[in-house]
Parts: C-alpha cells; sequence; structure tokens
C-alpha cells in the first residue's frame, strides 16, 4: 500500500501541524534532530515533489508569503558543540538561540558581535544588519558551516580557521539567501572577545564612525533623525526592532542622504552598511529597494543568472520555497 | 582566431611569439606551461569581446593578473589563451566608504586612491604588485586578516562575465548576493570585470611589540595567550630563528635578535592592550621590546620570502593553515622533519590566524631536490589537515594543492563543488585541471605525478 508523505515523513522524524503566521504558512512541521534526519527530510521533499521551507523561531521571515508543504524546524539542532577560547570560534548547531548563545559565550568572556533574537542559523541566513555597523554583516562572521542541500547531501564548507582559500565558499553565498539555496545544520562562527556596549547621541556622524566607534545609527521617528555612536562601556542602549518592512540599499557613508529623505513610520541607518531599514509608511521610487514584508513580486531585486545557477547546482528539484 | 583577438585589442596586445612564455609560470615557481597565445585587453569592453569571442570558440582561458599566485593558479597547462587583466587598472568611482575598480589594479594602489583617512585592509605581501583581481579570485588574506578579516570581507559585490558571454554586475545587498561565490573560486566560475571595495577608517596610531622568545613553543604559546588575553591585534606575526638568521643575512635586514620573533601590531586600545601583550610574553619567557620606529622590522617581515634568495635559487611556500591552538605541536613537528631529512624550512608567517608559510628550499636544476621539497611539503600540509586544518588559508589551491582537496573534503563535499564548476562552466573553458576538482587532470610529467599523486 503506497503511504501519503505525511506518512512517510513520520517514520523519518517528529512530524506536528503546520503554521499559519501570516507570512509563513506550511501544511506540516517536522523536527529533525540530528543532520541525517534533515537530509532524509529533504530528500523525502525531493522525491515527493514538496516544498520545504527551514526555519528556528519562524521571528524574521523576510521576502515573500511562504506556503510551503513542509516547514522543517531546526529547533532540535539546538547544541553548541565547542567554544574555542584559544581560535575565537564557536561551532553550534543551526536551530540554537542566538541570545542563549551569547549568554553561554559571556560566560567565557567572548561575544559574536551582533543582536539577533532567532535562531543561529537565522543568523547566518537573514544576515541582518546590526548596530555594530563598522563590524560588518554576519556572513562576515561565518568561518564555516555543515549545509544540507536540495539534494539532501549533507556537505562541509569552509572551517573554523579565520582564513580559508580552500574551496567555494557555499556558507557564504547562503548566507542571505534565506534558506532558498540550501539549509545551515552547523556553523562555526567567529567571535571577539566580550565587550559592554551603549549608545551615545552624536551631532557628527561621519566623525563619530571615523574615530571607530563600534558602530553608528540614525534613527528616524516622526520626521526627526538623531544620531548614536555605539561604544565600549556599560550605559544606555537603545531598542532596535528587528523586523521591518522595506530597506533602502545605498552607497557605505549615504545612509543618511536616503534616511533623511524617506516617508515612513520608523526607520534606522545602519551607517558604514549601505542600508536604511523601514518601518511603515511608502517605499520611495528609484531607489535600489528590498521588500521585506508582503511582497509579491520582484522582493530582492536579484534576478542574477548566477543565482539561478547556484539553485541548480544546490538545489536541482527546486526544493527549498522560492522567497525571492 | 588571433587575427580575431588583433582586431579586438590591436596588434600589440596579443603575444604569439617566443614573449608569450613570460604567461608561462606564476609566483609557484616548481612548474610551468605554455600558453597558446597570450591577450592583454585594454578596457572592460575589449575584455568583454575578447572573452565573449573565446567562450564562443570554446577555447580553454586562464585568467590572469600580475601572476604572483603562489599556488599555480595562472600556469597555462593546457596551451591555454592567457587573457591578461592587468591594463583593466582603472579606479571607477570614489564614493563614501567605497571604491570600485578594475581587476588588475594593484592592491596597493587602492589605498593610494582613496581619501587620506581611510584604508583597503587586505595586505597580501605581494600587495605592491598583485592585482586585486587576484586577490578576489584567492581570497588572498595578510598580516591584517587577523582583525579586518580576508580579502572576502573587503568584497562589496562584482561585476562578471560568465562562459555564456553574459555579464552581471551584482548589487553590494546583503540578501542573494552572488558575490561570495566568486570570492576565492580561483577563476573557475568568471572572470571579474570590476570589484567594488570596503573601505575602513585608518586607526588613530598603531604600536608594534617585538617578542623574542628561545624557544618556538614558547612563541606559539604567547600567539594563543595574546587571544585568550582578550587582545585582538591588527597584525601577529612569527618569524623563526631560521627564517631570522635568513633575513638578517639580505638587504631586509633589520638587527633582529637571532632567536624566535613576534611581531605584534596594535590599532586600538593600546595602554591596556600593550600591558596585556607584555604579560603574555614575560609569562612565556619571552623578551621584548617596543621599537619607536617599527618600520625596518615589518620590512623584515615583507622581505622574508625574497629574502630565501640568499639561500637558495628557489623555494616552495606552503600555506596551509591550524587552529592557532595547535602551532605549538605543528611546529615542534616541522622542527623535527627539518632535522629528520635534512632540510632546511624556515618558518614565516600569519601566526595570529594560525597560517603558516614553511618555506622548504630546492634546487631548480636537480629533480631530487624538488622531489624532496615537495615530499615534505606534502606532509606538512597532511598534518596540518589532520590537526583540524585546511590546505590553503590564502594562496589558494591552485594546480599546487589539488591531491589535498579529497584529505579535506570528502567525496559528497567534492561532488557538490564539481557541480557549481559545471553549472558555471559546463565546456571546462575555465582554469582546467586546477582548483575545486572531483577528477585530477592526468600529469603531464614527473614533476605533476609528486604533486597531484600520494606515494
Amino acid at each position: 500500500m503506497k503511504l501519503d508523505w505525511v506518512d512517510k515523513l513520520s517514520k523519518v522524524v517528529e512530524v506536528k501541524g503546520g503554521i499559519s503566521s501570516g507570512d509563513v504558512n506550511t501544511k506540516v512541521e517536522v523536527y529533525p534532530a540530528t543532520y541525517e534526519e534533515f537530509a532524509e527530510v529533504v530528500r523525502l521533499c525531493a522525491e515527493e515533489k514538496l516544498k520545504a521551507y527551514v526555519h528556528g523561531f519562524n521571528a524574521h521571515h523576510i521576502g515573500k508569503n511562504v506556503f510551503a508543504d513542509v516547514g522543517i524546524s531546526t529547533l532540535r539542532l539546538n547544541k553548541v558543540i565547542e567554544i574555542s577560547e584559544e581560535d575565537l570560534y564557536v561551532k553550534v548547531q543551526a536551530g540554537a538561540s542566538f541570545r542563549e548563545l551569547k549568554e553561554e559565550l559571556k560566560a567565557h568572556s567572548l561575544t559574536v558581535p551582533f543582536n539577533y533574537g532567532g535562531s543561529v542559523g537565522g543568523f547566518a541566513s537573514t544576515n541582518l544588519p546590526s548596530v555594530f555597523t563598522s563590524l560588518g554583516y554576519p556572513k562576515d562572521w561565518l568561518l564555516g558551516a555543515i549545509v544540507v542541500t536540495g539534494l539532501g547531501e549533507v556537505v562541509k564548507s569552509g572551517s573554523t580557521t579565520t582564513k580559508f582559500s580552500s574551496g567555494y565558499k557555499i556558507w557564504k553565498v547562503l548566507s542571505g539567501s534565506l534558506g532558498w539555496l540550501g539549509a545551515y545544520a552547523e556553523l562555526n562562527v567567529r567571535l571577539l572577545p566580550y565587550f559592554e556596549y551603549h549608545f551615545e547621541e552624536v551631532k557628527d556622524h561621519e566623525r563619530a564612525f571615523k574615530d571607530r566607534a563600534l558602530g553608528v545609527i540614525g534613527v528616524k521617528v516622526g520626521g526627526e533623525v538623531k544620531k548614536f555612536a555605539v561604544k565600549k562601556g556599560d550605559g544606555e542602549k537603545l531598542e532596535i526592532p528587528e523586523v521591518f518592512d522595506f530597506s533602502i540599499l545605498t552607497i557605505r557613508g549615504k545612509e543618511f542622504e536616503e534616511i533623511e529623505g524617506v516617508n515612513a513610520d520608523f526607520c534606522v541607518a545602519y551607517y558604514g552598511l549601505g542600508i536604511v531599514r523601514c518601518l511603515g509608511g511608502t517605499p520611495p521610487k528609484g531607489k535600489k529597494l528590498v521588500k521585506e514584508r508582503g511582497c509579491e513580486g520582484d522582493c530582492f531585486n536579484a534576478n542574477y543568472t548566477s543565482l539561478k545557477l547556484l539553485k541548480k547546482s544546490l538545489d536541482p528539484e527546486g526544493v527549498f520555497f522560492d522567497v525571492i | 582566431m588571433i587575427e580575431e583577438l588583433r582586431k579586438i585589442v590591436g596588434d600589440k596586445w596579443v603575444i604569439t611569439g617566443e614573449e608569450r612564455k613570460l604567461y608561462s609560470f606564476d609566483g609557484f615557481t616548481a612548474v610551468s606551461g605554455e600558453p597558446s597565445v597570450v591577450v592583454l585587453p585594454g578596457n572592460e569592453e575589449e575584455a568583454v569581446e575578447v572573452l565573449r569571442y573565446l567562450f564562443s570558440r570554446k577555447a580553454k582561458v586562464v585568467i590572469r593578473g600580475s601572476g604572483t599566485s603562489l599556488s599555480g593558479a595562472t600556469v597555462p597547462l593546457q596551451g591555454e589563451v592567457v587573457v591578461a587583466m592587468t591594463r583593466l587598472n582603472k579606479v571607477y568611482s570614489v564614493e563614501g566608504y567605497e571604491i570600485e575598480v578594475g581587476p588588475g589594479i594593484a592592491n596597493a594602489m587602492v589605498t593610494k586612491s582613496a581619501p587620506k583617512d581611510l584604508f583597503y585592509a587586505p595586505d597580501p605581501s605581494s600587495y605592491v604588485v598583485s592585482s586585486i583581481g587576484g586577490n578576489v579570485s584567492h581570497d588572498s588574506g595578510g598580516m591584517r586578516v587577523v582583525k579586518y578579516g580576508p580579502t572576502f570581507n573587503s568584497v562589496l559585490s562584482l561585476k562578471v562575465i560568465l562562459t555564456n558571454g553574459e555579464v552581471e554586475e551584482f548589487t553590494p545587498s546583503p540578501f542573494f548576493n552572488p558575490t561570495s561565490i566568486f570570492v576565492g573560486s580561483e577563476g573557475t566560475l568568471g572572470a571579474i570585470l570590476r570589484a567594488r571595495l570596503k573601505l575602513v577608517p585608518k586607526p588613530k596610531a598603531r604600536k608594534t611589540i617585538v617578542g623574542v622568545f628561545q624557544t618556538v613553543g614558547d612563541a606559539s604559546r604567547a600567539v594563543v595567550g595574546i587571544f585568550k588575553a582578550g587582545v585582538v591585534p591588527s597584525a601577529l606575526e612569527m618569524m623563526d630563528k631560521t627564517s631570522v638568521s635568513i633575513v638578517e643575512r639580505s638587504r631586509y635586514k633589520a638587527g633582529l635578535p637571532l632567536a624566535h620573533v613576534l611581531l605584534i601590531e596594535l590599532d586600538e586600545d593600546l595602554e591596556e592592550s600593550i600591558a596585556r601583550v607584555v604579560k603574555v610574553i614575560r609569562d612565556n619567557d619571552g623578551e621584548f621590546f617596543e621599537p619607536e620606529d617599527d618600520a625596518p622590522y615589518w620590512n623584515a617581515r615583507k622581505g622574508a620570502f625574497p629574502a630565501m634568495g640568499v639561500v637558495s635559487r628557489a623555494y616552495l611556500t606552503l600555506d596551509c593553515n591550524v587552529p592557532r591552538a595547535k602551532l605549538p605541536l605543528i611546529l615542534s613537528k616541522v622542527e623535527e622533519m627539518s632535522r629528520n631529512k635534512g632540510v632546511t624550512i624556515a618558518n614565516v608567517f600569519h601566526a595570529g590566524d594560525g597560517n603558516l608559510h614553511p618555506l622548504i628550499p630546492f634546487d631548480p636544476d636537480d629533480k631530487a631536490s624538488l622531489r624532496k621539497a615537495i615530499e615534505v611539503g606534502s606532509e606538512i600540509t597532511e598534518l596540518a589537515i589532520s590537526l583540524g586544518g585546511v590546505p590553503s588559508g590564502e594562496h589558494g589551491i591552485g594546480l599546487e594543492k589539488v591531491k589535498f582537496l579529497e584529505r579535506y573534503y570528502n567525496a559528497t563535499d567534492l561532488e557538490v563543488m564539481e557541480r557549481i564548476r559545471k553549472a558555471f562552466d559546463p565546456h571546462g573553458l575555465l582554469n582546467p585541471c586546477k582548483s575545486f576538482l572531483k577528477e585530477k587532470c592526468q600529469p603531464k610529467d614527473e614533476v605533476f605525478r609528486w604533486l597531484w599523486e600520494w606515494d
């Protein structure tokens, strides 16, 4: 007797009812507890022509609304495998809570210099900017990963060393690709010695950045832009939301020119990262835009042949849901 | 074909005679090849036209910059057409913290073209001549990776040409940016036509501390200790006693004591960082000094590779990378190998990254000597991989390290990389026989056999 695909999945992994969170909708949710289970689920999806969407806490969805057959939750893959004080890296599974990881690292006087309220896999996949704008994007801090391809292969990419010139940077191109090209099962993330930080309002954002603050941001509320430098040492902190409606991409160093002109309820300019993220209001015309939520058409301005070739290589059956 | 190429770039820039042999080798001098023809397009439009023409003819191509690859990534092994991008050396724009350049521009010219208070962080030792296209293709490193990251972290976006002739210019977006796959891809996925790079504010001050140790173990334990003490230096280099003795006999001499030396550069929280570094040096039985003028010491470090000319006409430069915590172990093993095999091995390297550069001399007129150097190099690289390291930190796989891929990766990992390569280059036109291969090429002679096959 032919089993239907839910029964087949149940033989491999724990299956629960799907989620319906508006922007993410799945028929069932599965919870692989090993990389092999993760891979087996993906292989089954490929065989059964099912669409899968990989997520952690499902807190930062970006791109098109998802209507997938199978939601693959990484939350059971949540172990911190190794913290290296000598080599300043952490080896951690994708479903671990980023905040809990940072707490654990703090006990070793170490940190990942980003704030993110989801899973480690989400931190890497979304590649979102943080207030430490001098320190780049999450992608720059990923040293390597174990990745699950759309064919259900479990692949090593990168390493734990800061330098790596020994293979295609698959784990890097997955960062910012929102699970569309493949999924992280495990990540090696570069660390820094732990530091406290605080926000200081500044007049001259350029001066603050060139004086090598940890970061410089602009916050626009009700038409007024305030500028803040993020500096070492304990003190007052600003709460910055993590979910926005749209982003404007610009040249690094020109973020304040963009934020001045935009009509939105609330915006943050990440000075030095080339991005302004906004909530509410109207996305401006004639700009390089990323439509982060409620997007139906071309959300990312990324209609590249190179991406199609990567999709063909890493997920030839098209298992991972088209968020792009 | 040659006539068509001449029509595009002009007679002078198509090299077919004996002179083409100047493009037979690069910084990896143990082997050479022979290009069928060398083309030097003069601008981006010509480069696109040349490459579209070559791809349409299914010609095999090696894209080359200044030819400083230390892994032989630009040696034409199968009579390929060498397309040298050195004339594409324009600065297209400098705006904010971004600079857009052609692939042929030398690394050093990027900072020179930037506003005075900004700099381009990646600084491979070859930075005076090595090109940005080559740096991007190898994901080159240098001394400041330890703080500022490798070339990858400074590449915001690329403009590339694919083997189907399509030109793509990526937006420097954090989302869906294919730039990442081209960095470190060693010219196997497409040719880089432009790079948009990140500029960083210069530090207000830098300070160098020179640590002096009597044993290599103490020096390498101090390296680990510096990071455990919560300090991230902007550069942390080691020159072992052998390399110091060689440098001090060369034009790069700086008056370094004959010992194992650490050069530690700090560029923030100076007072606190210096105190911590000094404590670590003392705790590891080292001595130290803080030179007023540190330029001669960094010049000695940068000159350590060419200084090898004092003892040998040729040498292999390895590039394996280990976790820092493994430095004491691997360096003691390398010392042991040097003694047991009667081969001089000088270690001058990026200790802060665990990126080893054992320099193994050989006599270019004596094949047995080259074979021995390759065997010793192979043993060191295998050891590095077995200790949790990687075959190459910054020089790339090129033609030099293809056999180590099967030690580092499993068959599935290689299969996936092969799929990427074939998707971008279905006819195998770009840099054949090199880099990330599932199946190695047939060695054309004994040297390639030593390099590519296991005993």
